[in-house]
This record gives C-alpha cells, sequence and structure tokens, in this order.
C-alpha cells in the first residue's frame, strides 16, 4: 500500500521545489527598494591586495575600498557620465606641495584621519604603502618605480611627522601623479601589515584576504567566487560625498545572465557585456548604456623578426589591406573609435591628426602594388589569436576576408588563453591580434609597455635602438614640451616601420538600469563607485 | 563479504595512484607557463623566475613530480599560482556548492530517469514510450548552454516561478555561519528555516535543470534494461501464472534491470560531481567547475591536478558503492567470483 503512493509523492515532492521557488522568487522587475543599494554584475574577484589582485572586478573593489593621498578630478560629460580628467585633487591629504626643482614632494595629510575601523591613519601608513607598492611584493613595482622616479623607495619615502610624508625624487616625474591616484598606491594599514608580515614579509597573504579600508567604503563580506558586499565608510575622509550605503558586486560569469539580469531589475549595473548585448540594451527604456571613449586598444602585431614579416613591405601591405572601418562597425557594432599608431587620439601627445583618423587607410589595391614591390605572390600567414577574446576571433575573420581580396592567404590559429600569453610574450608569435589597456594617460608608458625592447609586454618583438631611446628619455624628461617632441618622433617611427597597426579602440561600455547616475570613466578603466546615485 | 571489500579498497587505491601519476603528467601539457600568466604585464625575467622557483617550477620534472607525491601522501595538493591559496583550501571553499547542487541533481536525475525509463518499457511501443523517447531525444540533443539560458528566461523572468539565478542565496541575504558548506544545513543548524527556504529556492532551477538532463541517459538504459528483463523468459512465465502485473514489473523487470541501472547511477552521480561548468556559469554558482574553467585557462597546475584527484576519489568511491549495491541487490552474485 505505500509503495502505491511513492510517485505522487516523489512528483509532489518535485512539484513542492517548483512552488517553493515561486514562494521565494518573483522577479522584482525594478530597483524599488534599494535606493541607497546598488548591485552591479561583475566579474571574480581573485583576492584584495591592491599590488597583487589580476582581475578587474577584484582590481574595482580595490579600487573603492582604499583612499589615496590624491585622487582624479571627475567631471560630467554631455554623455551623462563622469569624465576623469588630467587634474587631480586632494584625497585624504589637505596640502600636497612641490619643490621649486620638482624633486620635493611634501603630503600634509587631513585631519582625524581613521580607517575604517577606527584607528588612526598616520604619515606611517602612507611610507609603508607607497614602500610596499615599490616593493618586490608588488606586481607592479618595475614601471611604478620607473616613472614615479623613485629608486630607492627606503630612503626617498619619509614620514617626517605623523601627519606629513616627504618623497624626494630622482628627477621630476610628469607621470607622478597619476600613479598616486591608482588603486595599487591605497593607502593600507602599516600596523596590520606589519602585525601579519607573513613569509615575504609584505603581508601579501594577509592583505589578499583582509581589507583595512581607508576608502569610501567598508568590506561587509567576501564569499570567494560569488559576491563582494561593500557597505558606506562613516570614518571615510569624504564619507559626506557617498551616495550609497551598501554595493553588492556579484560574480555573473555569464554575460547573458547579466544581461537578463539588469534588464529585469535584479542588479543596477551590468559590466563587461558584448557589443551585441549593448546594442541589445540601448533599444531597451528601462536601461541606459554609456559608451564611453577609451584607450583600450587593439592592435594588429607583425613579427618583424618572423618571415615574412621581416619585409617592410610586408607589413605595409598586410597594414593597408585591413579594414579599420568595418570592424569598427561589424566587430564593435559601433562601439570604437578609431586608432592612430601606438598611442590612441584620446591620449596627450597623440600624433592622430583627428579622431576620425586611422593610421593606414584600407586599400586593397595598394596592398597588391606593395605585396608586388615586396616580391611576395601566394602568400599564406598563420593570424594567432586568444579563444577567450570574442572580439579578437571576430576581427581575425573579417581581416581573413579582408586579406584574402590583397592575395594573402590567412589561417586563424585559435590558441587557449594562457598559449597565446604565453607565445605572445615570447614573441613566438609572427602574426597575431592583441589588446592592450594603459592604466596610465601617458603616452610613454603605452609605448615603453608595448613596443620597447624586450618589455614582457613587446609582443610583436619590435626593437628599435632610436624608438628606445626617444622613449627612456621621453621617461625622464620633465619639461613638457620636450616630452612632447620626443614622444611625437617615437610614434612617427612606429607607423613607419608598421610592425604595430592599431586596429581600434574599444568603448568601455556600463550598461545601467535607467535610474542609476553616477559611472565614471577614470584612467584605469575602474568605476569609482561613491559618485554612483539615482536620478 | 569483508575479502571482498578489502580487494576492491586495494583496486581502488591502485587507480586512484595510477591517476596521480596519470595527471601530474597530462597536465604538463597544458599550454601556457603558470608563471609568466601570474607575473603579469610588469612582468621581469627576474620576477618571473622567483615565481618558478616558490612553485617549484624551476625544478627537473622528475623533482616536481617526487615533490607533488610526497605531497599528495600527506594531503598536500599544491599551491595556486592563481589565488596563492593552497588548492584544498579552494577546493574545500568551492566544493559544497558544486555537492548541494549535484545531490539534489541527482534525487532529480533518478526520479526521472527511472521512472521515465521504466513507464517507457512497461508501455513499450503505445504512446508513453513514444513520449519518453521522443523527451531523450530532445533533451539529448539540446545545447546545454540554451537550455539553461532559456530555463531561465522562461521559468524566472517570463514566469517569476523561480527566484533570480544570483547565486546561491537570494539578493540582500547573508549567508549562515559555515559548517558544513551545504547552505541549507547550515541555515537549519543556525536555526533560521526561512534561509533555508531560501537557499533551497535557489538550489531549485538550476538542480531541476542539471537533473533532467542527466536524466536523459538514465532514462535511456532504465527502459533498455527493463525491456530486457521484461522480455526475458522467466518474465514471460511470470506471465503465464497470471501474476499480477505490478509483481510482473517490480519483481521481474525492475529487479533484474537494478545492476544496469545502478551502474548508469554511478556514471550520473560521478558526473555531476564533477561539477558542471556550463550550469555553475550561467546560474552564477560558485562551484568547482567554475574555479577549475579558471584554472584551466590560466594553466594553473596545481588546481587543475588536484581537482583531478579529488573529483578522481569521488568516483572511485561512487563505483565502490555501486559495486556493493549490486551484491546487496543481487543475490545470483557470487562475491568469492566477484573478489
Amino acid at each position: 500500500m505505500r509503495r502505491k503512493h511513492i510517485a505522487p509523492i516523489l512528483a509532489a515532492a518535485l512539484t513542492g521545489l517548483v512552488a517553493l521557488s515561486g514562494c521565494q522568487g518573483g522577479s522584482q522587475g525594478d530597483s524599488g527598494g534599494r535606493s541607497h543599494s546598488f548591485i552591479i554584475g561583475a566579474g571574480e574577484v581573485d583576492g584584495l591586495d591592491p599590488v597583487q589582485t589580476k582581475t578587474m572586478t577584484a582590481q574595482m573593489v580595490v579600487a573603492n575600498l582604499y583612499a589615496n593621498l590624491i585622487e582624479q578630478k571627475m567631471v560630467p560629460v554631455a554623455d551623462g557620465y563622469l569624465d576623469g580628467t588630467e587634474e587631480y585633487v586632494n584625497s585624504i591629504v589637505k596640502s600636497y606641495e612641490t619643490s621649486a626643482d620638482g624633486k620635493v614632494l611634501t603630503f600634509t595629510l587631513a585631519d582625524g584621519l581613521t580607517f575604517a575601523d577606527g584607528s588612526p591613519l598616520t604619515a606611517d601608513d602612507v611610507v609603508y604603502t607607497m614602500k610596499r607598492t615599490l616593493s618586490d611584493a608588488s606586481y607592479v613595482s618595475g614601471s611604478s618605480t620607473v616613472f614615479m622616479h623613485i629608486s630607492d623607495a627606503e630612503k626617498q619615502i619619509v614620514a617626517v611627522d605623523p601627519a606629513t610624508v616627504r618623497v624626494t625624487l630622482d628627477s621630476p616625474a610628469p607621470a607622478l601623479n597619476a600613479f598616486l591616484a591608482l588603486s595599487t598606491f591605497g593607502i593600507l594599514n602599516a600596523e596590520k601589515g606589519t602585525a601579519n608580515a607573513g613569509a615575504n614579509g609584505a603581508a601579501t597573504e594577509f592583505f589578499v584576504k583582509n581589507a583595512t579600508p581607508s576608502g569610501p567604503f567598508t568590506l561587509e563580506s567576501w564569499n570567494a567566487g560569488e559576491s563582494v558586499k561593500l557597505a558606506k565608510n562613516p570614518k571615510y575622509v569624504h564619507a559626506g560625498d557617498v551616495y550609497p550605503e551598501q554595493l553588492t558586486i556579484l560574480n555573473m560569469a555569464d554575460e547573458d545572465q547579466r544581461y537578463l539580469a539588469l534588464k529585469n531589475g535584479d542588479i543596477d549595473v551590468a559590466l563587461d557585456l558584448s557589443p551585441r548585448l549593448v546594442k541589445e540594451a540601448s533599444s531597451e527604456p528601462a536601461l541606459t548604456v554609456h559608451s564611453m571613449p577609451s584607450n583600450t586598444l587593439y592592435y594588429l602585431g607583425m613579427n618583424a623578426k618572423v618571415a615574412p614579416f621581416d619585409n617592410k613591405l610586408v607589413r605595409q601591405a598586410v597594414a593597408a589591406a585591413v579594414p579599420y572601418e568595418l570592424l569598427m562597425q561589424e566587430v564593435l557594432l559601433g562601439q570604437a573609435s578609431p586608432a592612430y599608431g601606438v598611442v590612441p587620439h584620446n591620449m596627450a601627445t597623440s600624433t592622430a591628426p583627428s579622431e576620425t583618423a586611422t593610421q593606414y587607410q584600407t586599400d586593397p589595391q595598394r596592398a597588391k602594388q606593395l605585396l608586388a614591390q615586396a616580391g611576395v605572390s601566394n602568400l599564406t600567414v598563420d593570424l594567432s589569436i586568444s579563444s577567450a577574446d570574442p572580439i579578437s576571433v571576430d576581427s581575425a575573420v573579417h581581416i581573413q576576408t579582408a586579406l584574402a581580396q590583397a592575395g594573402i592567404k590567412v589561417q586563424i590559429k585559435q590558441l587557449a588563453d594562457a598559449d597565446f600569453e604565453t607565445k605572445s610574450k615570447a614573441q613566438e608569435l609572427g602574426f597575431f591580434v592583441a589588446n592592450w589597456a594603459s592604466w596610465v594617460q601617458d603616452p610613454f608608458f603605452q609605448m615603453r609597455a608595448l613596443l620597447l625592447t624586450d618589455r614582457a609586454t613587446n609582443r610583436t618583438g619590435f626593437a628599435n635602438a632610436e624608438f628606445d631611446k626617444l622613449v627612456l628619455d621621453g621617461i625622464a624628461e620633465g619639461d613638457k614640451a620636450r616630452r612632447d617632441e620626443l614622444s611625437a618622433q617615437a610614434q612617427r617611427i612606429v607607423v613607419d616601420e608598421a610592425s604595430f597597426v592599431g586596429l581600434f579602440t574599444k568603448n568601455l561600455t556600463v550598461v545601467t538600469r535607467s535610474d542609476v547616475d553616477g559611472i565614471t570613466l577614470a584612467d584605469d578603466q575602474l568605476l569609482r563607485l561613491k559618485y554612483l546615485s539615482r536620478k | 563479504m569483508t575479502r571482498y571489500l578489502l580487494r576492491r579498497l586495494l583496486s581502488s587505491a591502485i587507480t586512484i595512484a595510477l591517476m596521480a601519476v596519470l595527471v601530474f603528467f597530462a597536465s604538463r601539457v597544458l599550454p601556457g607557463d603558470p608563471a609568466v600568466i601570474r607575473a603579469g604585464n610588469d612582468a621581469t625575467p627576474e620576477l618571473i623566475a622567483r615565481i618558478r622557483a616558490e612553485h617549484g617550477l624551476d625544478r627537473p620534472l622528475y623533482e616536481q613530480f617526487f615533490h607533488y607525491l610526497g605531497g599528495l601522501l600527506h594531503g598536500d595538493l599544491g599551491t595556486s599560482v592563481r589565488t596563492g591559496n593552497p588548492v584544498s583550501a579552494d577546493l574545500l571553499t568551492f566544493l559544497p556548492a558544486t555537492l548541494e547542487l549535484s545531490l539534489l541533481a541527482f534525487v532529480v536525475a533518478v526520479l526521472v530517469g527511472v521512472t521515465v525509463g521504466t513507464v517507457a518499457a512497461a508501455k513499450a511501443g503505445r504512446w508513453p514510450d513514444a513520449a519518453a523517447r521522443g523527451f531523450t531525444a530532445v533533451g539529448g540533443s539540446m545545447p546545454s548552454f540554451w537550455l539553461a539560458l532559456m530555463a531561465i528566461f522562461v521559468l524566472v523572468y517570463t514566469l517569476g516561478l523561480f527566484p533570480s539565478p544570483v547565486g546561491r542565496l537570494p539578493l540582500g541575504t547573508s549567508a549562515p555561519p559555515r559548517h558544513t558548506g551545504f547552505l541549507t544545513i547550515d541555515a537549519l543548524l543556525a536555526g533560521d528555516g526561512a534561509l533555508a527556504a531560501s537557499a533551497l529556492a535557489q538550489l531549485a532551477l538550476p538542480a531541476l535543470l542539471l537533473g533532467t538532463l542527466s536524466s536523459i541517459a538514465l532514462a535511456r538504459i532504465t527502459r533498455t534494461a527493463m525491456i530486457d528483463a521484461l522480455s526475458a523468459s522467466h518474465t514471460r512465465a511470470a506471465r503465464g501464472l497470471n501474476l499480477r502485473r505490478r509483481h510482473i514489473l517490480v519483481q521481474e523487470g525492475f529487479r533484474n534491470a537494478l545492476p544496469t541501472i545502478l551502474t548508469s547511477m554511478g556514471f550520473v552521480a560521478g558526473h555531476l560531481i564533477a561539477g558542471n561548468i556550463i550550469v555553475e556559469q550561467i546560474f552564477s554558482w560558485p562551484g568547482i567547475g567554475r574555479y577549475l574553467s579558471t584554472a584551466i585557462s590560466q594553466s594553473d597546475l596545481d588546481v587543475v591536478q588536484g581537482f583531478v584527484i579529488v573529483v578522481g576519489i569521488g568516483y572511485v568511491l561512487i563505483n565502490l558503492v555501486v559495486d556493493l549495491l549490486y551484491v546487496v541487490s543481487d543475490p545470483r552474485i557470487d562475491l568469492r567470483r566477484a573478489g
């Protein structure tokens, strides 16, 4: 008798599960009830150490947990977002003085500063943080040291008194402010770091898992792989300007899911949506698309040490065959700007004649002529791309078609991302599509990273002694006019060599519910969430 | 029985040992240099060398192998190059989410698969059988990512039958104190029935989806095994004796088909404990499937090895349980011969 009822009981259990879900569920449809709290659909947080995190979401979290000495000034622009300017304003300092020779910087901290736990924030914390970021414990120490002109952090960064920090530079550093405003220089609690120094003495294990917030938000919880919850930090020096009371940053790995959740009002902001979904979102009245010109540069790399790209005419022929406009329209669906050389048009000293100029003109006939001049026919080349980047994959298909018209047969090789990273950084790929976004809007930072001989991120194998000298001189140069001239000369060499062909700069796109305001475009492309508000 | 059990345990241990050796060398075939990936864009040759040294990647392969084996014997699965955490700690963080989902999905798979297969066999050639075959054919031919997205679109956002797929708990809910890592159980241990219900509700759709997808193979095998059993001579004899249909279906059909069904259930359970990357991705489920997916893309060798070993042990244990269930379920199995 009992057995007779097993099937109905099981069926009832399943139905019950659905019913239970129905009771618990129900779409919200709007963001009602969340006036001061925001939910952001993003990616994974891989840690909380400002100088160790690698994912963009983790870096965004860190940028909002820690305050810097200075921060980038944001101004509203017509497109409805806040754009980062070249001006830097005081954050936790009340004054910032530079000596007449530009080599000695004196920072005076604001009065009564504390960390979120109430412990005082003093000059010792600033010194600890800066030295740590410039040490081996940091993955950004190399470039930071070079561009900030601090060759010996131990001696050059000192606490004069509890409220004063003095930094002595090797020479004036034009990019210094941009570095000081990066999340990697967010002020950590020195006492906690020293108490938890760990194996490497820099408290890496501690700061990867724990936060000592000094910025606009505190860490409420971090469920690995799932979500991070931030709450407004009432001890933050500018707490009165912070609108959000609570932020939830969800790890939503699937972009379609992020989009559906946003459309349904479950989340307020969706990051990193594909051009297809951004376009779809633009026709939804409940959503707002912020498509912001950024410096994420997609480029075609041709390794001059690998045949047939050791022939400059071949490189120029390829550059002439690439369908630049088509890529922007068909792959990015209009969410991109033309690229010109190695320095994007929206970065200082760019030699681009206008915002719409491309580095090379699409001209298949000219490509054929250049190939004929090079004495090359029936050319077949492998185009390597990372299979993890759909934009590279789609671009490669269009490039393949366009180059076929110029008589070049392209075989697309999709590599696993780790494989692509390793091989391209070892300069083993002859022909590839890659991308780059500098955190610092400095032309020499950009050129050093992408093309200085044997830099880790010089994937093209570009090696030009004259270029290297111009870039290194530019990094050391304090005079703006001279710097601009050095930059222009270096850029011209890159265009002429045609090893590095800019394809387009991809816009940074952020899609929000229509009632969300305060999206920012900082130089490092990390959202500064304290500006979020409701319309 | 004890001797049989010991033999099975010994063969399981040998299987795990062989797997450990295999996975070490197989993971070395993964493309990409984890040290280069970890070092990032500001890398210098010195930094890359230091990372290699820290993770023992600069040692000869045989040294790495013995170091790895030594670690395994002490329960050390290595350290993730990406997170910097011990792999065992990371797996303990993510495994409960997968197990909680997999257990419920397994229940669904068994309920649906065995029921559909049994009904199809009992009504072979008639409309319930055609419907069951339609279910397995259609379900088996649909990509799981598409099915998952459609399920979310229709069942969550259109009909509102399930809560939003935003992870293991609804938005704005805090997790209970961690004891088991199973949120439903931890919530009950914390005396919070409402939270347990919320956690169960979040589980429902991914579990139903994963369970239903997993039930397809089970339904097919159950149907085939049941049809074989129902057409066997002993069943025809039972019919000739005018035994009740229910008796024929259960005693002659199901009991004789059970070893085959148990084998299939073992496969389903093994498949489920490995996590389902697609379902975990789409439902924002923080399980080991997603953890592995990221590790592979970053060439995080210790994680890949640790994952395979832990899941492999799970497989072996499930097979052991299935083998023992054979013995319990089928008196015809002679332990002396089976051993």
